[in-house]
């Protein structure tokens, strides 16, 4: 009963690769056609957007191991799944150092007072370090969590039954598997918002050296947070069927999941505005320069209010309605829209800083490149659910999930022959 | 044994008051109330209700509230027209502030009036009728009205079902 | 939850509306005196003008803005435990919601006095409020002191509905039980409520909606009152963090508040069972993550102030290290960062008295955090010939004192004439009394 055998299907790995395979040859292309300064930027919009979405995702299971939420239980392991993409971050940061003259203005002007901060070798190792201290940390907890997984056998329905679970559910909390996940999700969180931090301002706020917000950084990581929200619940919907977990992830599951990215649009475009308002305000010109630039200048202004529509005023509206967020195809829909929102707004930060032509620099490259990271997204995913099982059956609280669905399923079977 | 208006039968258990109203459905006969201590899913479903209407209450009086305060808003600015700083004369960025924190309350204000309303709430006279004080303790309550063969009926559903007491008003 | 029937929740909770004893009357009478202190300091300060509280050029936001800003956001998690926390269905609300939000009305009402007491002549209050007067004027709706006028009424309206209509079915129990007078006024305040089918249904349906409503207020009352400060183009006021650093201390000292609030509640009028030493864990660990958070904000603002390569910026950040107020920062870095981290060891989280020790310490420090952030900045700002010296007067510390005194009186009458813990709410989490359970048995 609580067991899961179907995967993907071997093609997709196929079409993954073929993905890879087109971001490869776009991205080299570009580089060697000439065309080097957007071909770099692409990338990087591209590895800002998708790295932030793994992390995210996998802060998420770490968020749900510390509030010991069970209602989200048995898709523990789609958010584990992003895990081998994670340290992909460290070889493509140093990808990003062979056209780091594109990228980063300061090397050719240097601004001397931020120098001690601004320069190659620290930017690099700093967030190096980081990263490399943010997927450890990650692949550990999903290690603690995948090797209990695979030592013990799931559970019947026999051991539902009242008096034994407490007892098992007792002894899964005092395994070392899930001490260890008890113990490193936090850690998990703090490194998150530090490296991300870190990562947001180093790799988007350096491009225009002389601005510069003490929200940038807090404002980068809730939105990894919620992309990987979002990416989570299109990963849930697709695993309804292809992984069988349709038995056991109820319409309620969705229900929640729509309310936490109702919640979440809510914080991103609030923390947007707490920016904004502000700069807006004091009228200061080395704070406004960059919005103008990017509100008021075409071709920038019109993509901001798309962003702003679709990031913000579509998914708050639409996610209002029940019946939207119960159905797991309508919430990937704008789940999908969502991210492709938020795409674009690592764009318009990255964008405007070297792009001074007419017309919005979106084509060949940056979709290209794209699909390139969304098939190693995609394959890390595959991979990975392909070897591992997929109920985290030796997780306590996925015990508990399934007493508390077993104990309704007996409410409900009294309910129609008990009472009336 | 004639019965003159109404009934109200008092139950300790849950399970028997949902028997009873089943029963009392089935066999046609109005319920008026059903109390209990505490908001019971199961009698709300058990009597059927319709989803309640202050929803849509609530999301249309916050969206007018809202406007009603950038309307206010621009009013003023229309006619104490005070330059501060630089910025425009109607300024929709910090007026952002104010639809939100209008939407809030006036919605607000709406769903509470709608729930007064709807609850038939403030109520001089509650006490007319079958209320008991033990509904606020730990029983409950149907309350079931009609004519004299109707309410022998519903006496013996009670009765059936497991009533403490059984109440003529 | 470990009571075991509705019998037995009205008789536990209700218990303590019982006649006061000698010392609650005495603890009472104190804190009014404390209250009328304060009072009388607020007369002798409208009487003698704003100069004796201390205010000098260029420092004219001092102690009572610090209170304004301390006692909102100590409001901000009485909403955060009983509307939040509703909607994440959390367990661990039931037993302290009822308390947490009458914390937050006293709140918020004591921090609304504080802008009257800080404009000196607080008659002239009104001039806030847009309506069509004589003088022919309309307020600023740009302006972040109307943004205040605007979100500061609306929370306390919003939380005082709230938590009157969670207290609806509550007094109509109390109605039921009492005699003579107290059933005349317990029966007016329950507004003739039954508990029919049918109130409870639209009851439901608007209790949620109130507690979605009442969430997004956690946000941006806060905000709002960062951005009196944010919006001025000062260094060390105009930071764009401000919103959810406010916020987010907002939330790390109303939680601290409610653990001072309850650990003693529950100790004398021994409501172990409603308030579990799991709810007050609960609570450290979400003391934690905000701690972090405020952490976090310190950090970004001293590295951005360098980051900025704006002078005045980073002078701002030394002054605030090495300038006249340092004893203040360095306490509330101890007090709002370190300490809280000692409740990651599980041991301290379920002691009652290091959680009481450590929620003081956070509360001292939120109320310095608020101290130098709102003195700071101006007292020493671009021009050194503007710059200005201010030392706390008594005035203001006895109105201080008066606010926490009147606090603490309206919470302890609170507590002795309406129930502390919610008793629907609370029967709701019991299982229901069932026959078949009876059988079984």
């Amino acid at each position: 009963m609580a067991t899961s055998r179907r995967s993907f299907r071997p093609v997709w790995i196929v079409i993954f690769c073929l993905l890879i395979a087109i971001g490869a040859v776009v991205f080299l292309y570009g580089i060697l056609a000439g065309n080097t300064s957007r071909t770099w930027h692409a990338y990087l919009v591209n590895y800002l957007f998708w790295f932030s979405l793994a992390y995210g995702i996998v802060l998420y299971g770490a968020v749900m191991n510390m509030t010991t939420a069970d209602w989200a239980r048995p898709i523990k392991r789609l958010t584990e799944a992003f895990g081998p993409f994670l340290p992909l971050s460290l070889p493509m940061l140093w990808l990003l150092y062979i056209g780091r003259e594109e990228i980063f203005i300061w090397i050719r002007e240097p601004a001397p007072e931020k120098s001690f901060w601004l320069n190659m070798s620290f930017l690099f190792i700093r967030n190096s370090v980081g990263l490399i201290l943010l997927s450890g940390v990650s692949l550990a907890l999903i290690y603690s969590s995948v090797r209990g997984d695979s030592k013990i056998s799931p559970p019947s329905e026999d051991d539902l039954k009242k008096e034994k679970i407490d007892e098992t559910i007792q002894r899964r909390q005092d395994s070392p598997a899930w001490r260890a996940q008890v113990l490193l999700s936090p850690l998990l969180a703090v490194l998150y918002g530090v490296v991300l931090s870190s990562v947001g301002i180093d790799l988007v706020m350096s491009l225009d050296p002389h601005w510069y917000s003490t929200l940038f950084g807090a404002y980068y990581f809730l939105n990894s947070f919620y992309i990987g929200l979002a990416a989570l619940a299109i990963l849930s919907a697709v695993s309804l069927n292809t992984l069988g977990l349709k038995a056991l992830v109820k319409p309620y599951y969705f229900h929640d999941l729509g309310k936490i990215l109702f919640g979440f649009c809510m914080l991103s475009g609030y923390f947007f505005y707490a920016q904004f308002i502000v700069i807006w305000y004091g009228n200061l010109p080395e704070e406004t320069h960059y919005l103008i630039e990017r509100f008021r200048y075409s071709p920038w202004e019109n993509l901001a209010y798309v962003i702003l529509i679709i990031t913000f005023l579509f998914p708050i509206f639409i996610l209002l309605f029940r019946r939207i967020k119960l159905n797991p195809l309508l919430l990937s829909v704008v789940s999908v829209i969502i991210l492709i929102g938020y795409w674009l707004e690592r764009f318009i930060l990255v964008a405007p800083t070297y792009w001074k032509g007419e017309g919005l620099p979106i084509g060949i490259p940056e979709v290209g490149i794209a699909a390139g990271f969304f098939g190693m997204l995609a394959l890390s995913v595959t991979l990975f659910l392909r070897r591992f099982p997929i109920l985290p059956i030796s997780d306590p609280l996925f015990l508990k999930y399934l007493k508390r669905e077993y104990d309704k399923k007996l409410e409900a079977e009294r309910k129609k022959f008990g009472f009336v | 044994m004639a019965i003159q208006q109404g009934l109200v039968g008092v139950f300790i258990y849950l399970d028997d008051v949902l028997r009873a109203i089943g029963k009392l459905n089935g066999g046609g006969i109005p319920i008026k109330n059903v109390y209990s201590p505490m908001k019971s899913p199961e009698i709300i479903e058990a009597m059927e209700a319709k989803p309640s209407g202050i929803r849509p209450v609530s999301l249309i009086a916050g969206i007018l509230g809202g406007c009603s305060g950038l309307a206010l808003a621009t009013y003023a600015h229309l006619r104490w027209n005070l330059i501060t700083s630089g910025k425009p004369i109607l300024p929709w960025i910090p007026w952002v502030v104010i639809f939100f924190e209008m939407l809030i309350l006036i919605s607000v204000l709406c769903t509470v009036a709608a729930l007064l309303i709807k609850g038939r709430i403030p109520r001089i006279h509650y006490g007319k009728g079958g209320y008991r004080p033990t509904f606020s303790g730990d029983r409950f309550g149907i309350e079931v009205y009609g004519g004299s063969s109707e309410l022998e009926k519903a006496w013996a559903i009670m009765k059936e079902s497991g009533a403490e007491e059984i109440d003529e008003i | 939850m470990e009571a075991k029937s509705y019998q037995e929740v009205n008789e536990e909770i209700l218990r303590t509306l019982g006649r006061p004893r000698m010392r609650f009357v005495i603890t009472v009478s104190l804190l009014a005196l404390g209250t009328l202190i304060g009072a009388a300091c607020w007369a002798y300060q409208i009487a003698h003008g704003l100069g004796i509280a201390g205010y000098v050029h260029p420092v004219y936001w001092i102690i009572y803005l610090t209170n304004f800003v301390f006692w909102i956001g100590i409001g901000h998690s009485g909403t955060l435990i009983s509307a939040v926390l509703y909607l994440f269905r959390a367990k661990w609300r039931t037993g302290i919601s009822r308390s947490a939000e009458a914390m937050t009305i006293f709140c918020v009402f004591i921090a609304a006095l504080f802008p009257l007491i800080h404009l000196g002549r607080s008659w002239i209050f009104y001039w806030l409020i847009p309506y069509p007067n004589q003088r022919t004027l309309w307020i600023n709706f740009q302006s972040p002191l109307i943004f205040d006028v605007f979100a500061v009424s609306t929370y306390f309206t919003v939380s005082l509905l709230f938590w009157y209509i969670g207290l609806i079915p509550d007094l109509a129990v109390i109605r039921d039980r009492a005699k003579g007078i107290p059933r005349k006024i317990y029966g007016l305040f329950s507004l003739g409520w039954v508990g029919n089918h049918r109130q409870w249904h639209h009851y439901g349906t608007a209790y949620l909606i109130l507690a979605g409503l009442a969430t997004p207020l956690v946000l941006s009352v806060h905000s709002v009152v960062s951005w009196d400060f944010a919006l001025i183009i000062v260094p060390g006021y105009h930071d764009t963090i401000f919103a959810p650093y406010f916020v987010d201390g907002a939330i790390h000292s109303g939680l601290a508040m409610v653990l001072i609030l309850l650990i003693p509640l529950r100790k004398i009028y021994k409501f172990e069972k409603f308030i579990t030493i799991n709810d007050l864990e609960s609570m450290a660990k979400a003391m934690i993550v905000t701690g972090l958070f405020i952490g976090y904000c310190y950090g970004m603002e001293l590295f951005m102030a360098w980051y900025s390569g704006n002078r005045f910026e980073k002078d701002m950040i030394l002054i605030r290290l090495l300038g006249q107020y340092r004893i203040s920062y360095y306490l509330a870095v101890i007090c709002n960062i370190a300490a809280p981290l000692f409740l990651f060891s599980k041991r301290v989280r379920t002691n009652t008295r290091a959680l009481f020790a450590i929620a003081v310490s956070v509360t001292i420090g939120m109320w310095l955090e608020r101290y130098f952030i709102v003195l700071g900045p101006i007292a020493q700002d671009y021009d050194p010939y503007n710059w200005g010296s201010y030392f706390p007067q008594p005035v203001e510390i006895l109105i201080t004192f008066g606010s926490f005194s009147f606090f603490f009186f309206l919470f302890l009458l609170f507590a002795k004439f309406l129930p502390s813990v919610s008793i629907a709410e609370s029967k709701e989490d019991l299982e229901p009394p069932l026959r078949l359970r009876q059988k079984e048995r």
